[in-house]
């Protein structure tokens, strides 16, 4: 059997990717789950696992090379296949067609859109795949849908997947109210409800999470399952140190040492991922709306109870956290409540172990889908 | 995000400011252009149409053609500043800073000292400047240099769209006198520009790119050809970082100095003639600052020091290039 490695596309805009090294050399063996090489575009770093169990029989792009998205760069076969059999499958492999870019023309042909709610507000959404049951993604504070650019394209594989602005961050309307968990969790109620969303599995990241709770508790019949990532939930605490220098970072360096906290590991964000935040930062009215936001919710411990709502949903709720979390702590998760942590990850698992945190997501639905859910 | 031209950054932002304050008016030669005569109202919008519009939102008294007299449009803006106005003041050459030089270098850099902080000159100077149109040597001079060295007075040069819109609403909403230069060749350059207002912060270097065998601080068309540089460059296998300081004062000093801390090779590129131009204010801040830091000599590419040329080829020669660039890299990385 022989398996074709392509450099692998993240997030809508990716169009190339260059390979900073071979965790495993050539000729030895792959198992599902080993990293195999460390891929680095002009916004982030992460390594693409092996997804086979084989050998490596071919590095075809070396250290340093950029390669375009759905280009080969190696091969993964078992050991009877012979080296003229492996070089007719490079030969015949299909190559991706060339597009003539220019720079950001991907970026301004992403498939965005828009709802209008009552207030006057817009939402701006991402969305992927058109089956399966529908999958609503919610990012944290200060970020925005591309927060999801390891998983979005995975899940929707198998569902319809979503991602929203909140209020107040990417191409949303920047000016909020009071920032308050019900103002965010009403305005994407609101979205729902104008989409026709009746039924639907939530992913909530951090302050997302507590957003995805809000709208467990306040419609429980709508919510098929609930995967809450690094929550801000169940009594966590906020780093107010973190909060506060991310809402008035302004240069460059600012805002790159405040993302650098967000990660176990070494810095995996590239120059372009910084730039994104500090433009956003720029925008009239962000500072206002972080600032707000962290006053209403972040300052102060996350709520504790449970409402009844909840626990009729307890079953269907996932928490993943990573080991290294220094921006919002555990908590007191309710009994019944399951919770992954993930050794390598810090606050952001969802972009730290993407594989990991997909495989949990998908089996996750399954088995809310299978269940029946709703019927109780 | 919607893609706009430079052009188009400029105007998306003055209209923005206009809405938001009334105190922002245009003053200037044919920024609407059709004044007094018979025929179209808003003929122009600027010799680069960058105005154009805004008389027929705003109307006569807030974007107000001029006769031809540099030193009335900005005394005026001056002297409106200090009244509680916000004036965008056009010069359409930055070469016409000769007739009105007065009012900027004495009255407008100098209210806010003299009267001891009790009145702000909350004024915006905009010019196009530059060479690359065979508009010969009076219609294509940098002279930012002059400027950069006047006490009270902000400099600010974009070189791309996203920067133009952000750093012309930062200088319409600064409290202070800010000369907002356009290079003539940037027009009509297209990028990724917001649909929101935002501002981009004076004093804020912009690094466009990073690698570790030098340093190249750009300005305006200059960051492009640097960029070009650097794309060769890098297929020799010599990585460059590429620095656009977008204000000259204040001048970030610090970003260029953390770079050259990495890289111990500078190379400053500015369209001015060579004498007491930025690239050598730059060069001397990191000689004083960063001595240690330095591989190698810091070499200035400039024009050279004669008067911009008319004939076409000797205006190419001229401008530096990139092929200039790249040669002067290469030796710099060479050196030893």
């Amino acid at each position: 059997m022989i398996w074709a490695i392509t450099m692998p596309t993240w997030g809508l805009s990716m169009e190339e990717g260059t390979i900073i090294g071979w965790q495993v050399a050539e000729g030895s063996s792959t198992a599902p789950g080993v990293e195999l090489v460390e891929i680095e575009t002009s916004k982030i770093a992460n390594a693409l696992e092996a997804q086979q169990a084989g050998v490596l029989r071919r590095q075809l792009a070396k250290s340093g090379e950029t390669v375009a998205c759905g280009d080969l760069i190696g091969i993964i076969a078992t050991d009877e296949v012979s080296e003229s059999e492996l070089d007719a499958f490079i030969a015949g492999f299909p190559r991706p067609p060339l597009v003539a870019s220019q720079p950001g023309e991907n970026a301004s042909s992403d498939p965005t859109s828009f709802v209008e709610l009552p207030s006057g507000r817009r939402l701006r959404y991402l969305m992927r795949g058109n089956r399966g049951s529908v999958v609503v993604f919610l990012h944290g504070f200060g970020g925005d849908s591309h927060t999801w650019l390891f998983n979005q394209a995975r899940i929707a594989e198998h569902h319809t997947a979503l991602a929203f602005d909140l209020p107040g961050h990417g191409g949303s309307t920047k000016q909020v109210d009071s920032g308050s968990i019900g103002e965010l969790a009403g305005n994407i109620e609101s979205a729902l409800d104008k989409l026709g969303l009746e039924r639907i599995h939530l992913v909530g990241h951090s302050l997302g999470a507590a957003v995805a709770l809000a709208l467990c508790e306040r419609r429980p019949a709508r919510i098929a399952s609930a995967s809450l990532i690094a929550p801000f939930a169940f009594g966590s605490r906020a780093n107010q140190l973190y909060v506060s220098e991310f809402t008035t970072a302004q240069r460059s360096r600012d805002v790159q040492r405040c993302l650098a906290q967000l990660f176990a590991g070494p810095k995996a964000i590239r120059r372009d991922m910084v730039e994104a935040v500090v433009q956003y930062k720029r925008l009239d009215g962000v500072t206002d709306t972080l600032g707000k936001i962290a006053a209403s919710v972040l300052r102060q411990p996350a709520p504790v109870e449970t409402s009844a709502a909840l626990k009729t949903l307890t079953d269907r709720i996932l928490i993943i956290r990573g080991m290294h979390d220094n921006i919002v702590s555990a908590g007191e998760l309710p009994l019944g409540l399951r919770l992954h942590a993930l050794a390598q990850s810090g606050h952001m698992p969802h972009m730290e172990e993407p594989d990991r945190v997909n495989e949990l997501l998908l089996r996750h639905f399954a088995k809310a889908d299978g269940a029946g859910v709703g019927v109780r | 995000m919607p893609k706009r031209s430079f052009r188009q950054a400029l105007s998306d932002a003055l209209r923005s400011e206009m809405r938001r304050d009334s105190t922002v008016v245009v003053i200037g030669e044919d920024v609407a252009g059709g004044a007094g005569g018979t025929g179209v109202d808003d003929a122009y919008g600027g010799i680069m149409g960058v105005t154009r519009g805004l008389v027929g939102e705003f109307g006569r008294e807030r974007v107000i053609d001029t006769p031809i007299t540099e030193s009335a449009i900005i005394g005026m803006a001056a002297g409106a500043a200090i009244t509680g106005l916000r004036p965008v003041a056009e010069l359409m050459f930055v070469d016409f800073l000769g007739v009105c030089f007065d009012q900027i270098l004495n009255q407008a850099a100098k209210f806010r000292y003299m009267f001891g902080g009790k009145v702000r000159a909350p004024l915006v100077v905009r010019a196009m400047f530059g060479a690359g149109f065979n508009a010969g040597a009076q219609h294509s001079q940098c002279l930012y240099s002059f400027f950069t060295h006047i006490p009270g007075l902000k400099v600010v040069i974009p070189s791309s769209p996203y920067d133009a819109k952000g750093l012309l609403i930062q200088a319409i909403r600064d409290d202070d006198p800010v000369i907002f230069l356009e290079h003539t060749k940037l027009y009509d350059l297209e990028g990724e520009v917001p649909a929101d207002s935002y501002t981009v912060p004076f004093g804020e270097a912009h690094v466009l790119r990073e690698g570790g065998d030098l340093t190249i601080v750009a300005l305006a068309r200059m960051t492009h050809m640097a960029l070009g540089a650097a794309a060769t460059l890098a297929s020799r296998g010599i990585e460059a970082t590429v620095i656009d300081p977008r204000t000259t004062s204040p001048l970030d000093e610090e970003t260029i100095l953390a770079s050259i801390e990495e890289t111990g090779r500078l190379l400053v590129v500015d369209e001015s003639n060579p004498r007491c131009s930025v690239a050598s204010e730059i060069a001397a801040v990191v000689a004083e600052r960063a001595f240690r830091d330095l591989k190698a000599p810091i070499r200035r590419i400039t024009a050279p020091h004669t008067p911009v040329p008319f004939s076409p080829v000797l205006e190419n020669a001229y401008i530096p290039s990139n092929a200039t660039i790249e040669a002067a890299a290469m030796e710099l990385v060479r050196w030893s």
